[in-house]
């Protein structure tokens, strides 16, 4: 019936009328009546039943019966709720859209095994569409509810649920390098035999990158495959030699130290005398090992001896001069060539893992090392950074930035100080960015930091206001899960 | 009365006065604070010299600061409500200062002034001789608007989307001039219907139908019921005097506020507060306008929340949009009446109908209502296996699917016909907003 009163109208009743038998039998005794009344032209005609139809229609309108709709009910959660503390605390932080804190608490909220409640689901899932990173924290705190929707919804279909194997196997690049890593951290053989079967399929951009992971943990296990590679892609090959330079026992590591050796002895008193030998053996070039200095009062003899020291374990030099680490170090220190090479030894220490050199060499030191830092404790590395920081103090903020764990109250205050005095390097992006590392308490300290400059003051005071709210936030969080 | 946290924020006027709002809702920000029955109070350390005076009166939600901001409520105003919903028990100075008790008083001594003036008498013969002729131009605008309209079925419709949007604004203009802003309106929604979507020409057929079944009945005139007549009157552009209308006796009872809708258009905001009386089960609707920076709402709702009040309904044979007859009272959003399933909504739409052809979508609330999908899309099923479909443009339907997880619940809803937008659901016994 509708239909034909539309189709008449978009043709227009000049072409074409309605009749009665258009109309409901319900109808006709009224479009008789209509039809009939010769005093109405005939538009009025037409707008009088479709008006009486619209009517009609709009007071017929029934529900569908249909009981086949299939929709099975979610599955009874396993896991409790989240409080409403954390639930104001997640509120907050995706007002915020700071992804640093939804992930500490999606984090929070996982390893307090609680999930969060339903109507923040789709919120949390469609946040995990575009960071990948989170979308597995996402699907567990979403519990059994959040897979249910999940399913009906293609976009939040994340391939979650495969085992590391099938992720390995079928995954994207992205996928695949994420559970190398992950693989090769807890288990390092497996790693190498995962890559060592699927190493004919892959392409060379995905063979640099797979064998640059296997830069965590490399060791001895790993040199019978690397040596076996016959590798033609330049990139590809300068990484085989990075990661056989990191392996003590590898032929190319025997062979700096054969070298250094012959090239490096102990003269008279603690004099050292050094004398490499040119040319160098084409593996040894080969291997990585740059011959042309880059630096003018660097020469070609120094530049090839500090690259070698970098790449040798620093306890070789202890049997080589019979000598104790501190007595090495003096040494080296002492001759005037010899201490150009310091920073090639913390770089060893460092490749190495030689801990207790690394503590020595950076005793007393006043130059900045990043390369040193990781294998120290977090409180080693801060004083260490606290004693440096007025002469390097962007190289000690970098490297800061690229930890994960809280920075310590001091060297935070160090930090906000100079950030305050240069407002216009450090805004507020960059406390959205590290906002996990702040310390709860340096929103106490936040007003003693306040720059002598007027003209600084205000900016501190309004970044100082920010800090507060986001330190704020990841204190409701840790609260929220306590 | 201890609104939630959800709930503050909904009387936020946007959303950077939402973040900005939570921002302040930290005790370090409030110099002072305080909380009675009656009124909620802070100063708050802003960049200015003195503090900013805060003050929100509880039983009436109303705000007033000392801030230059032309926003309303503003954030301080939105941070003290949502710090006193979060940590009310650090608000323990419960005796008001001078300049709260200042303002509570004042407000007293306003709502006694615009009773006395709502009493004057108005010049009834004066209103009754320009009523008259408002009348006659208008039904002059609608002789015009009737050959228009027949024009357009004479020659089909199909050369519509031809048309340029001076066509359609040429007749809403005359009909402006004729003193029909009703009307006008309504063929400004012709103009709005996407000529170029699928199934335009049946939305265009309503629409054009609905036009034709006002200004007919607006001619039958003294034919209809007065009540009918008085709506149409509305309809085609005639207002109601509001002060008049708040003089006659209202409904009281306790009013669910189900949702909001807000929309901007020109500078202008339009507040849809979509209400239900829980003894009465009459649905209502009332409607605010006021222009961004320019006029502050007179009123504040909270929805999710519900008041003690009386509505007073505009004429109408299937009364809908309403007055708020203050003072109101908020209280926690009780459990209600839910009809038992589509059947009941199709038997009372039906009803309404018949009554009035020509109305609006309206609030139900429906027991145990499940979301289903069907032929790709989503529906609500009730305990009888019926379902109806969800309006198109609803947006959470992730959340509504998230809080039911395949289990029914109780929903209220808004719509007419055949097409429904969930407003929000029964929770767990907590009423949800979607």
């Amino acid at each position: 019936m509708w239909n034909n009163i539309v189709n008449t109208a978009l043709l227009g009743i000049g072409k074409k009328t309605l009749s009665p038998a258009d109309l409901p039998a319900d109808l006709i005794p009224v479009a008789e009546s209509v039809l009939g009344d010769r005093s109405l032209d005939s538009e009025t005609q037409f707008l009088h039943l479709a008006a009486v139809a619209l009517n009609y229609r709009q007071s017929g309108v029934n529900a569908v019966q249909h009981g086949g709709v299939p929709l099975s009910p979610a599955p009874p959660e396993e896991k409790p709720f989240c409080n409403t503390a954390a639930i104001y605390a997640l509120q907050d932080a995706l007002d915020m859209d700071l992804l640093p804190l939804v992930t500490y608490w999606l984090e929070a909220c996982y390893h307090k095994e609680q999930i969060v409640v339903p109507e923040y689901i789709p919120v949390l899932l469609d946040t995990a569409v575009s960071q990948k990173r989170i979308r597995h924290l996402a699907m567990a705190v979403c519990g059994k509810r959040g897979q249910w929707l999940s399913a009906m919804n293609a976009e939040w279909q994340f391939p979650f649920a495969l085992s590391n194997e099938e992720r390995w196997q079928t995954g994207s690049a992205e996928d695949r390098r994420q559970v190398l890593l992950e693989i090769r951290q807890a288990y390092p053989g497996m790693a190498r035999e995962w890559l060592a079967q699927t190493w004919s399929q892959e392409n060379t951009s995905a063979r640099t990158e797979f064998l640059r992971i296997l830069r965590t943990n490399a060791g001895e296990e790993d040199l019978s495959w690397l040596e076996s590679l016959q590798e033609r892609n330049q990139k590809v090959k300068d990484e085989v030699w990075t990661l056989l330079r990191l392996i003590p026992e590898s032929f190319i590591v025997q062979a700096y130290w054969q070298l250094l050796q012959r090239s490096v002895s102990r003269g008279a008193g603690k004099a050292l005398h050094i004398s490499l030998q040119l040319p160098l053996d084409k593996t040894i070039v080969d291997s990585g090992i740059s011959t042309i200095s880059n630096q003018k009062n660097v020469s070609e003899e120094a530049h090839i001896l500090f690259q070698l020291i970098g790449n040798v374990p620093p306890s070789l030099w202890e049997s080589h001069f019979n000598a104790g680490k501190e007595e090495v170090i003096e040494l080296f220190r002492q001759d005037d060539l010899g201490k150009q090479f310091i920073p090639a030894l913390i770089i060893a220490a460092n490749r190495f893992k030689a801990v207790a050199w690394l503590r020595l060499l950076l005793q007393d030191t006043t130059t900045f090392y990043p390369e040193g830092m990781p294998l120290l404790t977090a409180a080693e590395q801060e004083t260490y950074a606290l004693s440096i920081f007025s002469s390097y103090p962007q190289d000690v903020i970098n490297y800061l930035s690229n930890r994960t764990d809280e920075w310590g109250l001091t060297i935070t205050g160090e930090v906000l100080k100079w950030m305050a005095r240069n407002p216009y390097q450090y805004t507020r992006n960059f406390f959205d960015k590290h906002v996990l590392q702040l310390p709860p308490a340096i929103a106490d300290e936040l007003d003693k930091l306040t720059p002598e400059e007027p003209a600084y003051q205000a900016t501190w005071r309004n970044t100082s206001e920010h800090i507060r709210k986001l330190v704020s936030c990841k204190v409701q969080i840790t609260n929220a899960f306590k | 009365m201890l609104l939630s946290e959800e709930q503050v924020l909904t009387l936020a006027p946007d959303e950077p006065s939402r973040k900005a709002g939570k921002a302040l809702a930290g005790v370090s920000k409030w110099v002072s604070k305080g909380a009675s029955e009656q009124a909620l109070w802070g100063e708050c350390q802003g960049s200015g010299s003195k503090p900013y005076q805060t003050q929100i009166d509880l039983t009436s939600t109303a705000f007033k600061c000392s801030c230059p901001s032309r926003k309303f409520p503003c954030k301080h105003g939105i941070g003290l409500m949502l710090l006193y919903a979060r940590e009310p028990a650090i608000f323990t100075d419960n005796t008001p200062p001078s300049w709260v008790t200042e303002w509570l008083d004042k407000r007293t001594v306003k709502e006694t002034k615009k009773q006395e003036k709502e009493d004057k008498p108005a010049d009834d013969i004066a209103r009754d001789k320009r009523q008259q002729a408002r009348q006659q131009k208008v039904e002059d605008g609608i002789y015009e608007l009737l050959l228009w309209m027949k024009d357009i079925v004479r020659n089909g419709l199909l050369q519509l989307p031809e048309k340029g949007s001076s066509y359609w604004e040429n007749m809403a203009r005359r009909m402006v001039d004729a003193q029909a802003p009703g009307l006008a309106g309504m063929i400004r929604a012709l103009s709005e219907i996407n000529f170029y979507g699928e199934g335009w020409q049946h939305q265009f057929m309503e629409q054009f139908l609905r036009i034709y079944l006002v200004i007919q009945g607006f001619s039958q005139g003294e034919n209809l019921s007065p009540l009918l007549q008085q709506e149409l009157r509305s309809l085609v552009g005639f207002t109601h005097s509001q002060e008049a209308l708040r003089q006659e006796a209202g409904l009281k009872d306790t009013w669910l506020i189900l949702n909001k809708q807000i929309t901007e258009e020109d500078a202008l905001t339009t507040e849809k507060y979509w209400l239900f009386g829980l003894h009465s089960y009459q649905p209502a609707l009332v409607l605010q306008f006021y222009a961004r920076g320019m006029s502050r709402p007179q009123l504040l709702l909270t929805p999710g929340m519900s008041i003690e009040a009386a509505l007073v309904f505009f004429p109408s044979v299937i009364p809908l949009r309403a007055l708020i007859k203050e003072p109101v009272t908020n209280n926690k959003l009780q459990d209600t009446y839910g009809m038992t399933g589509w059947q009941e909504v199709v038997t009372a739409e039906t009803s309404l109908a018949a009554q009035m052809p020509v109305r609006s979508e309206r609030p139900y609330i429906v027991q145990q209502l499940t979301p289903v999908q069907h032929d790709l899309k989503w529906w609500l099923k009730d305990s009888n296996d019926q379902i109806m479909p969800v309006k198109d443009s609803f947006r959470n339907i992730w959340k509504l699917l998230a809080l039911s997880g395949g289990h029914p619940l109780d929903m209220a809803v808004l719509g007419k016909e055949q097409e429904y937008e969930p407003l929000g659901v029964w929770h767990n016994g907590v009423y949800k907003l979607l």
